[in-house]
């Protein structure tokens, strides 16, 4: 059984006579020990997805789902308190910009024992030794210290790597990172990069990677999934998507990669933008932007099939090898 | 799978215009729009006094002094409000009053926003020039609470109507020229001014057409609470005998001769007092409403 | 952090020279020589009136005239009262306890009840108590308070006879002015019953004074506090799987009071202006009264040191608040 199975998701914003669908009808999948990245450009609801999971969606937002199960818990059904035994516990998450993420009024270490005292009740001096612990395993140095310190007088590097340790206090099975390295240079992101995956290894943790950066999970993860305008678009495994991509958005994704445009006088790019809250299409949601349109993908809503990755597209690329329509 | 084959074609997204989107978040306020029917009374009162007051606002009906309102005993039909100590109609001195409360607090904002949007900008484009001067000479001016800047002017220059216009004007100044360089500094960091700059704008136009548009949110929601204390004001120097001289209706000045006729003509002291809650409250209500309205959207429109 | 409060202080300087320069020109701004202005419609002897433009050194250079001013300041000498003779900086300190108890009571009252009931409304946002708490804030600071305390007159005073209709005591009690707080005084004082008149006389006062800045506590406490709701470090601690109280009152609380500290000390200028009108009202033997009263009679000492004094307690307030919110805000100390 997986740990995380998600079965037509679906976040909804706005009036309900015009609603905005942030994600519609998502499913995914992860195990225990998984590493898999989430692509997407933004307002693609991979954010949304990820804080619908954790309970983080309040009124206007309405989320309904067909399943929803985490770790045998249905996370549809629970409680409020139920909900929090888990979240912070045995799901944890750490978000794009740390400095705003830690509360400025309070120090690092205060911040990082609240975790351990609430979920493991933790106290005294086993409660800072784990902090101590937490923080050295982050690699953050001259640990004894930072514990009074307070986040604005860290780097961003150093803070996010305080989030972790927050995140991953209380030994959790699912770790979801939301463009954890965007915000920092890019130095410090493969040093914080190589910090979770091997976080990941050691502890086991399903790992759900959000970017909108291809060579972050092509290094790392094991399956991708590619999301647009709130659903997945594509999911396939780590080569395959690179060498062999099936959807047309995937493409064009790797297509606007600076490396792959050598030589070329412009960078590749999509026409248009992604569709919003006025201007969603009838049929697949690519189709005023796809180059290889064709009559049934602007009458018709693809579903997402296929064996060995799965696709939303009626001609999906690179199958038997060749693209359905140059 | 849908088959709306019409809708296929050119799906031309249906974005509202700002103006509509601007008006349907006003309007969605059911409190604002019930304080804009109010001020449009007011404001009605104000333009047309001479044909809706029932009475000659500085007549005095000597038979017919502390007349109660119709409603009560010994009350009577023509002076629907009562009448003041000297007989004057409550009713007919608080319309003309309205007027005279719009006019002070209208001109005071003009005189007192221009300038200070115009110092603020100035401030803002010439830090180290102008800038430390002006908002020095701010400082010492915010030291005193408006009102008692108010008073202080007023000291100097003698009671009146056109006085008051100028003592609430200079009192509100500071925080227009405040509000201003703060917005204009924020926004001259941006890159769009930058943008401007090397296209070639020249520093007036950078000002008021490239920067100042973007800083109107705030300055808007601040000149209508600073219309609604203007009003506040008024009716303060008016009540210590400050501000409007009687006998003409100021709703502060008829407040003031009041106050020895609580226990015997109590309507003679809530009459004037309670217009100018309900105006100011309506106007307060409209600057609440307008800001929410407004501050987003115009944030945007950059 | 002591750099902080050097810093902080050298800003204020500048400031106190220009009120000084105000105050100092505020007489002379009125049309005609302030000795003129001083005696008013009374003819003048030209003889005394050369003497008397001597005698006060208004034939002196004005910068001359400036600085010995600023000495006299200095020393502590504000003038003399035109009507009274006395020294006007005596009859300030007689004066200015009245003011400071009832502008004290006022804050209080502001602060106790907007305080919580701001964070209330900001927490359940929407709510028919949030409507009605903004609802009773908006009418609140919409309204003159002098019309306000006259109607609290007429229905408490007048009607319902619970309290008395003006100044600070009854009659009948002589309080032997220890500390100059009639309050403390009071229980201090023999007389029985002395208390609870005192008390009675400040009660209507104190809520009149104390309706405005109550409304703007109230509302800047909630605005405050939907601000930090929405901060991204909330939304951790709610991934964390904090409870909801934890959240409120560890992770929002601390961050959503530190704006209301600045608009609390704020309000002190509110206040000042306020007990202009408030004592006016209630006949509340305190400095504003004293300086409308100065106005009428044309007391032009007593109106340019009081315009000093308000202004330097204001500005000594506003000192106070920015170094009090760089203890309670670690981001703003240290200079980074």
């Amino acid at each position: 059984m997986s740990l995380l199975s998600i079965k037509n998701l679906r976040v909804e914003f706005g009036s309900k006579a015009h609603p905005f669908a942030a994600v519609d009808g998502l499913d995914f999948q992860i195990d225990r020990g998984e590493l898999v990245g989430i692509v997407g450009e933004s307002g693609s609801g991979k954010s949304v997805t990820m804080m619908a999971l954790m309970g983080l969606i309040d009124a206007p937002g309405r989320v309904t789902a067909d399943e929803l199960m985490f770790d045998g818990h249905d996370l549809l059904k629970l409680n409020d308190k139920q909900r929090r035994a888990i979240v912070g516990k045995d799901i944890a998450m750490i978000f794009q910009d740390a400095l705003t993420s830690l509360n400025p009024s309070y120090t690092v270490g205060y911040q990082i024992m609240e975790s351990l005292k609430v979920h493991l009740g933790l106290r005294g001096a086993a409660l800072e030794k784990r902090a101590l612990e937490l923080l050295e395993m982050v690699e953050i140095p001259d640990a004894k210290n930072r514990l009074h310190t307070y986040p604005h007088q860290m780097s961003g590097g150093m803070n996010q790597r305080v989030m972790i340790a927050m995140a991953i206090s209380c030994e959790p099975k699912l770790l979801i990172a939301d463009e954890p390295t965007t915000a920092l240079d890019v130095t410090i992101q493969a040093q914080i990069m190589d910090l979770l995956g091997r976080l990941q290894r050691e502890h086991n943790m399903g790992l759900i990677m959000i970017t909108h950066d291809l060579a972050v999970v092509a290094e790392m993860a094991r399956r991708v999934c590619v999301m647009y305008a709130g659903q997945v678009v594509e999911e396939q495994a780590v080569p395959a998507i690179f060498n062999t991509p099936h959807h047309p958005y995937t493409q064009a994704l790797l297509d606007a990669i600076p490396e792959h445009n050598k030589g070329a006088s412009r960078l590749s790019a999509l026409p248009g933008i992604v569709p919003g809250h006025y201007d969603r299409p009838v049929g697949c949601l690519l189709s005023p932007r796809c180059r290889f349109v064709q009559d049934r993908c602007r009458t018709e809503r693809p579903p997402l099939a296929g064996t060995d990755g799965r696709v939303r597209c009626f001609f999906p690329l690179n199958e038997e090898g060749k693209p359905a329509h140059v | 799978m849908t088959t709306q084959t019409q809708a296929i074609a050119e799906q031309t997204p249906s974005f509202p215009s700002p103006l509509k989107e601007f008006w349907q978040s006003f309007s969605a306020n059911k409190g604002a729009l019930v304080a804009l029917c109010i001020f449009g009374v007011a404001l009605i009162c104000a333009l047309f006094a001479g044909f809706i007051a029932p009475h000659d606002p500085v007549e005095q009906f000597r038979d017919h002094m502390l007349t109660p309102p119709s409603w009560q005993d010994g009350g009577m039909g023509t002076y629907f409000l009562g009448t003041d100590e000297l007989g004057r109609d409550i009713l007919s001195r608080l319309i003309f009053g309205a007027r005279i409360s719009l006019l002070i607090a209208f001109m005071s904002v003009m005189m007192s926003m221009i300038p200070g949007v115009v110092l603020g900008l100035l401030a803002a484009f010439f830090p180290e020039k102008l800038g430390t001067a002006i908002m020095r000479v701010m400082d010492v001016m915010l030291a005193l609470p408006s009102l008692l800047l108010a008073i202080c002017i007023v000291t100097i220059l003698g009671p009146g109507l056109v006085n008051t216009m100028i003592a609430i004007a200079i009192g509100t100044l500071p925080s227009y020229t405040r509000l201003t360089r703060a917005a204009a500094m924020g926004e001259i960091g941006k890159e769009y001014v930058t943008a401007s700059r090397v296209a070639g704008a020249g520093t007036l136009r950078l000002m008021f057409v490239t920067v100042l548009p973007n800083c109107m949110a705030p300055l808007i929601v601040n000149a209508t609470l600073g219309f609604s204390s203007a009003i506040l004001e008024t009716a303060a120097l008016g009540f210590l005998g400050l501000g409007v001289q009687p006998p003409t209706p100021e709703w502060g000045t008829m407040l003031s001769a009041a106050r020895d006729y609580i226990e015997r003509a109590p309507w003679v002291v809530t009459m004037p007092g309670l217009t100018v809650l309900i105006s100011v409250l309506a106007i307060n209500l409209m600057g609440d409403g307008l800001r929410d309205a407004l501050d987003p959207k115009l944030k945007r429109a950059a | 952090m002591f750099s902080f409060v050097l810093r902080k202080l050298a800003g204020v300087i500048p400031t106190f020279i220009g009120i000084t320069l105000v105050a100092f020109a505020l007489i002379r701004m009125i049309p005609g020589d302030p000795i003129e202005v001083m005696v008013g419609e009374r003819k003048l002897d030209p003889v005394m009136h050369q003497q008397a433009i001597h005698r006060l050194g208004l034939d002196q250079p004005l910068y001359v005239q400036y600085t010995t001013y600023l000495s006299h300041l200095a020393h502590g000498d504000l003038g003399d009262s035109l009507v009274t003779r006395e020294p006007v900086s005596q009859e300030f300190l007689t004066l200015f306890p009245a003011t400071v108890e009832l502008s004290f009571f006022a804050l209080m009252l502001a602060v106790i009840i907007g305080l919580p009931v701001g964070m209330i409304a900001g927490l359940k946002r929407g709510s028919v108590f949030d409507h009605g708490v903004m609802g009773a804030a908006l009418t609140g600071y919409s309204m003159p308070i002098f019309w306000w305390g006259l109607m609290l007159i007429m229905f408490f005073s007048v009607k319902l006879g619970w309290t008395p209709v003006s100044g600070r005591i009854d009659i009948d009690y002589d309080i032997a002015p220890r500390t100059g707080f009639l309050l403390i005084d009071s229980l201090l004082s023999p007389d029985e019953g002395a208390f609870k008149s005192a008390a009675m006389h400040l009660i209507l006062p104190a809520i009149v004074l104390g309706t405005i800045p109550l409304a703007v506590i109230a509302r800047m406490t909630r605005s405050s506090m939907l601000e930090v709701l929405k901060e991204d470090y909330i939304r951790t601690a709610r991934a964390k799987g904090l409870a909801s109280t934890r959240i409120i009152v560890v992770h929002a609380l601390r961050n959503a009071l530190i704006p209301v500290i600045t608009v609390i000390g704020l309000q002190v200028g509110t206040l000042l202006a306020g007990a202009v009108l408030t004592e006016t009202i209630f006949s509340w033997p305190g400095i504003g009264k004293w300086l409308i009263d100065s106005i009428s009679r044309r007391d032009y000492p007593v109106v340019q040191a009081g315009i000093l004094i308000v202004a330097t307690i204001i500005i000594v307030v506003n000192l106070i608040v920015d170094l009090l919110y760089g203890v309670v805000n670690p981001r703003v100390r240290g200079g980074k």
